[in-house]
């Protein structure tokens, strides 16, 4: 805890004061901007950072845009980092990597110098050297730390990204890095976007690949191979030579999107960003080596960057390559791996909030000292939350850029937590809240500006050889300053708080969008003829925000659902799914200056209700009030909560219009009242849970429309009934209904033995594909009550498939019955030429038809001793009777056991088809003995069948508790 | 007590744990209620108010039983306990941090439970007559619709209804209600005694003739109460000492 630590703070205030005697050293921000000269280099002695040559030149000049820091200086940033340390046992956990599914891997300090060593050997013996660039897509593992050190240790420049990114969204950052290599993990990549990928990146000699998947084709003239392969084959070196470079030399290439233009890349130094991320961790953050950081992150946000640097400090750094489960997830990192320093965001904190999730009753976070928080504005009740649900632990609010690698204002070991706020400026940093004269403004809001020069600031842009649009990006608004980009406010204590982004740029929950991307990716969707996006706080989730896309259609277009729809899978595959809005609305032109410049500002606050400021700078005033109306029409919709819907459009008031006699009616009859008002709510008119699910069922068969028990819960009222069918109806197209709307081409799968899909309930939830899953609901029986046969059935699930998704690749997945149904629509697109590249079948035994006699035999001694077992259990008695009645073959004596009988035959009679490709088949763990002859009948007709072990039995491998597993396997098999 | 009757059972199903449950007849006359509301504070008396007669009748006899018996368990006047309700309509003890409680009903018959350093959901629902439509609601599991369809018409309402209210209490224990999906939570159908249900333990509670009540403890999940070293026993059978009378 805080309590009995001197912050190192205090010992390098003391160090300042001996530099320079004359200057009071109280207030160190002050000290520390008024004595740039005296500061740096007391810091840079201080830290005991390994550099040779000169730093007797601390600065080259008093301009933010161009003066350099210790021109004289050289280093080596993962020298710095991996050096050893007196006070640090070699010994001592470094890095330690945590997933999901398997057992952390684990670096001691001396490990990870030593694979390191190993790494840059090898990728110096594959050519790599000072100057050159490579690029890294990976996950956040422990590979991707010892790669990136490896390429530093050389001298040589990364740049960093996920594999979730689109092909157009990855091409577009990494073309300009013109790499000479490629370090490429494809865990979570479609296969179309490494192939993409490859083709995209010219410049590429090599590719090296982290992860265990074929080797991709690559493009004549590039070399693919195995980064394990190169290091188990090189020799270890005697000696790690990494060469001490200038203090400028380019350690990481960074993006940052602007508003025109493709993304930015920056590039920043060894010495900077070294420097900086020292100063921030020691005199802010206090860390030492005998703290745990976690900061959750990916490989495609600088907070990677930023903890990485927590080595120099002798600090260990947790990495998680998993996805957030639920509130849990993080608290529960934390707790178990002991970190005392855990990085966050908002979103996170509010997520636990919502659900009511208490750290601190259920786990042991004794050894926890700080939490950090960044990426959007963290609201005062969040403080308080954390205070009362986890700890007397300070919350330091941080906040900085991309184009920094660092922060503009962050925690303070000494100064008191005001909620709401940052407690102080960075140190070394100039950082004010500027008016648009540029003049310094205390206790408002104002324009983040740094007036004076920082070692972090970018060395420049690729591709910008005269500097312009470096120029252009961050000193042409205010001469003299870095103008950031930001809104923010500073009081006279020097704490802060952000107001969001004061230029077109979005930021979205923390993740910085550049519409440009946007339009860049929309101007092949010809019916849009202009748009703009814009962030709307949240009306769903308190202190969210959200990205609505404003389209100007083109005459006689219409925004309908395919349209809609056509604008999602566009930004998705062009960009990222993180330029996917929440809303896409039409209207009819887009606000513009009088000397017609686009006003993102007027077009923000029309969305957010907000009064427009300065209408009179407007050309086109009237347009806003369109946009007012159809936001206004959304309403209805939006309040279903944005992780519910696709949310394409709002219903209309006519489908609207329309339900209100059947839903009015079905209310009265399952509550048994005479009127139905709009407003009354269910439970005060004495509406139970099971009525809930009565009126649910009545929906469903009578309207056809999966209404989930959330949509009531939310708004118990008639009203809210009629709405939620409104928006699930015009949300789920029929022929194949969203069970969760995603990114990308679809995951379908196929109804039960009931013809439903609510068993696949908990199974969607768990998956961690950002695809969508649909479902699949073939009839099972024609109007006179007979059943479809298999083939039947499958001819009409296919006809629903491609009604949806009209050509392949297809993703297929069923239990039971409906496994039986993907299979068999697997094996006819496979026949008709189509790609299914993927087709999962959860426990699907055989019909009996496909045994062999000997099959058949084995088949049913094994239930007989299933049966028996039950029987000698202790349920056996009532077991051993059911037993027994169902010999004496009566169990068919009423209609829904007949109905279940009769499908069982349908599934039995049936004759499997042969199918050539590949098929992941996840058996239940506990099953009847001789399950050898399920598998062989399907190995007999399914030879590329690739059988993984699940936990549950036949019955239950859907259910609740170990759902994770098969979810996991299947999300990683979708990968 | 004027509302709530004896106390039906008192357990401590794991060490340190205390559970004490009440039965509470809801088919009492307008004097009675008028009694029990006066306990209430002006929030749950407006939201009783809000419900139909019999809604309001159910709102504020449950309520004031659910405020005596933390009243008797923390020892001071009903009126003076700090009883909250969280987002998801569940009830909250205010007082103690290591108190919990929770409370159902059905027609005629309120069920309040109260537990010490446990996690705690209870439901009751009254039996009803099968039918098929049964199976076409959200809420069984395809293993749930299929064991039902195992069992005897005469045998399938019980069954229902302890799967229901075995779902009930672990959704209502975990503080979601019906939010968190009753179909994501499997039961054992036709095995009355219960079992552990993920980190739940579930229970059959013995209820008078007509009705089905279950009700779902977690040690792991009490409330500031550090996650016990030990693993939590299996269900114990609750010492019943009262019926509804």
């Amino acid at each position: 805890m805080t309590t009995t630590r001197t912050a190192q703070l205090a010992d390098f205030r003391a160090r300042c004061a001996a530099a320079d005697p004359a200057m009071p050293v109280d207030d160190l921000h002050a000290f520390s901007v008024q004595r740039p000269e005296i500061f740096w280099r007391t810091l840079l002695d201080w830290s005991g950072l390994p550099w040779s040559g000169s730093a007797e030149s601390v600065l080259t000049g008093s301009d933010v845009e161009t003066a350099r820091f210790f021109p004289e200086v050289s280093l080596n940033y993962a020298e710095a980092l991996l050096r050893p340390l007196p006070e640090v046992d070699d010994a001592a956990p470094a890095l330690t990597a945590l997933h999901q599914d398997r057992a952390p891997d684990r670096y001691s300090r001396g490990e990870l110098r030593a694979a390191v060593t190993r790494t840059a050997a090898a990728l110096s013996g594959c050519g790599l050297g000072v100057g050159d660039r490579v690029v890294v897509i990976a996950p956040n593992t422990a590979e991707v730390v010892v790669a990136v050190l490896g390429v530093a240790a050389l001298g040589a420049t990364a740049a960093t990204a996920t594999p979730d990114m689109g092909a157009g969204a990855l091409v577009g950052r990494f073309a300009q890095v013109e790499p000479v290599l490629l370090l490429l993990d494809r865990t979570g990549m479609a296969e179309e976007t490494a192939q993409a990928l490859l083709a995209g990146l010219p410049s590429l000699r090599q590719v090296l690949l982290l992860d265990r998947l074929p080797l991709p084709v690559a493009p004549a003239g590039v070399d693919v191979g195995r980064l394990a392969d190169r290091v188990a084959e090189s020799t270890d070196p005697a000696v790690a030579e990494w060469p001490r470079l200038p203090f400028d030399h380019p350690l990481f290439v960074m993006f940052s999107s602007g508003t025109t233009g493709p993304p930015k890349a920056m590039v920043h130094g060894a010495g900077g960003t070294l420097l900086e991320h020292v100063k921030e961790h020691r005199l802010h953050g206090d860390l030492r080596p005998d703290d745990t950081l976690y900061f959750h992150t990916t490989t495609a946000w600088m907070m990677w960057n930023w903890q990485l640097s927590a080595l120099a400090v002798g600090a260990e750094i947790v990495v998680y390559d998993g996805p957030l489960r639920g509130p849990e997830t993080l608290w529960e990192l934390v707790a178990e791996h002991g970190v005392t320093v855990f990085g966050t965001s908002p979103a996170y904190l509010q997520l636990c909030q919502e659900q009511g999730y208490r750290p601190s009753a259920v786990l042991d976070l004794s050894r926890l000292r700080s939490v950090l928080s960044t990426g959007a504005v963290l609201h005062d009740w969040q403080f308080a939350w954390v205070a009362e649900n986890v700890g007397p632990q300070p919350v330091q609010s941080i906040s900085g850029g991309t184009d920094i690698i660092g922060c503009f204002v962050l925690g303070h070991p000494e100064l008191p937590v005001r909620p709401g706020r940052a407690q102080s400026r960075s140190l070394g940093l100039d950082v004010a809240a500027v008016d648009d004269d540029g003049v310094e403004l205390v206790g408002r809001v104002g324009e983040l500006v740094c007036r004076r020069p920082f070692p972090s600031r970018p060395v420049g842009f690729l591709h910008d050889p005269d500097g312009a649009r470096f120029h252009a990006a961050y000193f042409a608004q205010h001469p003299g300053m870095w103008t950031h980009g930001d809104l923010v406010d500073i009081d006279p204590d020097g704490s802060a708080r952000l107001h969001g982004r004061s230029d077109g740029v979005l930021n979205v929950n923390g993740i910085r969008i550049g519409p440009s991307e946007i339009y860049t990716a929309l101007r092949s969707v010809e019916d849009v003829a202009d748009s703009m996006a814009v962030e709307q706080r949240d009306p769903t989730i308190p202190g969210a925000t959200r990205m609505v896309l404003l389209v100007v259609l083109r005459p006689g277009a219409e925004l309908d659902h395919e349209l809609d729809r056509t604008i999602r899978r566009t930004l998705r595959r062009e960009a990222s799914a993180a330029h996917v809005p929440s809303l896409v609305l039409a209207v009819p032109a887009l606000p513009l200056t009088h000397n017609g410049k686009r006003s993102e500002a007027a077009a923000r606050s029309a969305v957010n209700g907000e009064d427009v400021r300065n209408v009179d700078a407007l050309k086109n005033p009237d347009c806003l009030s369109a946009i007012r109306t159809a936001v206004a029409a959304t309403q209805g919709t939006t309040e279903l909560g944005p992780e519910q819907l696709p949310r394409p459009r709002s219903a209309s008031a006519a489908d609207v219009d329309d339900l209100w006699p059947d839903v009015a009616r079905m209310w009265r009859e399952v509550l048994d009242v005479r009127d139905a008002h709009p407003d009354d709510d269910f439970g005060d008119l004495g509406g139970t849970s099971r009525q809930a699910m009565q009126l649910l069922r009545k929906v469903w068969l009578e309207l056809g429309v999966d209404v989930p028990i959330t949509d009531l819960e939310d708004r118990p009222t008639l009203r809210g009934v009629v709405a939620a069918v409104a928006a699930r109806r015009s949300a789920t197209p029929e022929v194949a209904p969203v069970l969760r709307p995603g990114q990308g081409r679809p995951l379908f799968v196929v109804s039960d033995l009931w013809g439903q899909l609510n068993s696949y309930h908990s199974l969607v939830q768990g998956l961690t594909t950002e695809r969508p899953v649909r479902g699949l609901q073939p009839a099972l029986a024609g109007a006179d009550g007979r059943r479809h046969s298999i083939a039947e059935v499958t001819d009409e699930a296919l006809l629903l498939l491609r009604r949806t998704q009209p050509a392949g690749p297809y993703s297929l997945l069923g239990y039971s019955f409906g496994g039986l149904v993907a299979y068999e629509m697997a094996a006819r697109l496979r026949g008709e030429g189509e790609t299914v590249s993927y087709l999962g079948l959860i426990d699907v035994r055989p019909p009996t038809g496909s045994f062999t006699s000997g099959d058949r035999a084995a088949h049913r001694v094994g239930r007989v001793l299933k049966r028996l077992r039950t029987a000698l259990s202790p349920a056996g008695p009532r077991a051993a009777v059911q037993f027994l009645r169902d010999r004496r073959s009566d169990a068919a004596e009423d209609p829904e056991r007949q109905a279940f009988v009769r499908s069982s035959e349908v599934f039995d009679a049936h004759r499997l088809s042969r199918y050539d490709g590949a098929v992941t088949y996840y058996l239940a763990e506990r099953r009847p003995p001789l399950v050898g002859n399920v598998l062989a009948a399907w190995r007999r007709v399914a030879p590329h069948l690739f059988v993984t072990e699940v936990p549950g039995d036949h019955d239950d491998i859907l259910g609740d508790s170990r759902i994770d597993v098969l979810a996991d396997r299947i999300s990683a098999t979708l990968a | 007590m004027a509302t709530s009757g004896a106390v039906l059972g008192e357990a401590s199903p794991v060490e340190g744990a205390q559970l004490r449950l009440w039965w509470v007849r809801l088919d009492r006359d307008a004097a009675a209620v008028a009694e029990a509301e006066r306990c209430l504070t002006a929030d749950e008396r407006a939201r009783a108010h809000r419900g139909v007669p019999v809604v309001h009748r159910r709102r504020v006899l449950l309520r004031a039983a659910l405020r005596r018996a933390l009243a008797e368990v923390l020892d001071r006047e009903p009126s003076a306990v700090r009883l909250g309700t969280s987002g998801r309509g569940r009830p909250e003890a205010l007082d103690r941090d290591d108190v919990d409680v929770s409370c159902s009903a059905s027609g005629a018959l309120g069920l309040v439970a109260v537990a010490t350093a446990l996690r705690v959901g209870v439901d009751v629902e009254a039996l009803d007559a099968w039918s098929p439509d049964v199976l076409h609601e959200p809420w069984l599991t395809p293993a749930e619709r299929r064991a039902v369809l195992d069992l005897p018409p005469a045998a399938r309402p019980a069954a229902l209804a302890r799967s229901w209210t075995q779902k009930e209490a672990v959704l209502k224990g975990r503080g979601v209600g019906l939010a968190g999906d009753p179909a994501s939570v499997g039961t054992p159908v036709g095995e009355p005694r219960g079992g552990r249900l993920g980190r739940w333990d579930v229970s059959a509670l013995e209820a008078p003739g007509g009705w089905v009540a279950s009700i779902a403890t977690c040690a792991d999940l009490a409330r500031s109460v550090p996650a016990p070293a030990t693993p939590v026993p299996g269900p114990r059978p609750l010492a019943l000492c009262e019926a509804f009378r």
